[in-house]
């Protein structure tokens, strides 16, 4: 047998109601603008990270023939019969390189962070699913029934034998 | 620059679910019955189980966002 209904204040009900419906208002946004920034960081990573490290390669190798002419450029030269050492150049040209070197690296290592960024949000939308349900089927359903409840104990009380009731 | 920013929608999700929370709290004061322990049970308890177990993995994927940022970022 059901026990009966211990209400002393119908509008705590309908207050409670109206807070559910802003607790799935306000969450479900939140959901959204969360799924909106590992979207935006996925997007970053998949296409302006590689651009920007392409463009630093092309850069970097457009400075690493540069700094190879000057070297070379400069070893050509003699100075009173003798071949200067060049070491400035020598060392424009190897840091060049190296730069060159980070750079394509780079383009590896973002390759690295776009699957684990990816394995990482595919987590995040695992653990959230549970939450996303609730918010899609049973919280509407319990605001649904929260407001047949109040209609129910409103047209108790509209009764006219309500009040002489025990 | 921040590629991503989580924590916005965490405090979200965290003040929703602590609103919620003091809602029912004001309700239970004048509503005790079977309905009201079922609503407990069946949603409100499940609801904060599942925004407390999103906050980990919000966080973990914050950290990783960083650290990307940080390896894959400009010079």
């Amino acid at each position: 047998m059901h026990e009966s209904a211990h209400v002393t204040s119908i509008d705590a009900i309908v207050r409670f109601g109206s807070a559910l419906r802003t607790f799935e208002d306000d969450a479900s946004r939140s959901l959204v603008a969360l799924e909106e920034q590992a979207k935006g960081a996925l997007e970053w990573l998949e296409h302006d990270a590689p651009a920007y490290w392409r463009a630093q390669v092309k850069l970097c190798f457009d400075h690493v023939a540069r700094t190879r002419t000057a070297l070379e450029t400069c070893r050509m030269r003699t100075v009173a019969g003798n071949r200067p050492a060049c070491l400035e150049e020598l060392e424009a040209y190897r840091a060049a390189k190296r730069r060159l070197r980070q750079a394509e690296e780079k383009i590896e290592t973002v390759r690295h962070w776009v699957q684990r960024v990816r394995r990482e949000i595919d987590e995040y939308r695992g653990r959230i699913m549970g939450l996303g349900r609730c918010l899609d089927s049973d919280v509407p359903r319990t605001i649904a029934l929260i407001e047949s409840t109040v209609g129910a104990l409103d047209s108790y009380i509209d009764r006219p034998d309500a009040a002489e009731e025990p | 620059m921040r590629i991503a920013d989580l924590t916005t929608g965490a405090c979200q999700l965290r003040d929703a679910l602590d609103a919620l929370q003091r809602a029912w709290a004001d309700a239970r004061e004048s509503w005790d019955d079977e309905n009201s322990r079922n609503l407990e049970h069946k949603l409100l308890r499940p609801i904060a189980g599942e925004v407390s177990s999103a906050f980990p993995v919000i966080h973990q994927l914050a950290a990783v966002l960083v650290q990307a940022e940080h390896e894959c970022g400009p010079w």
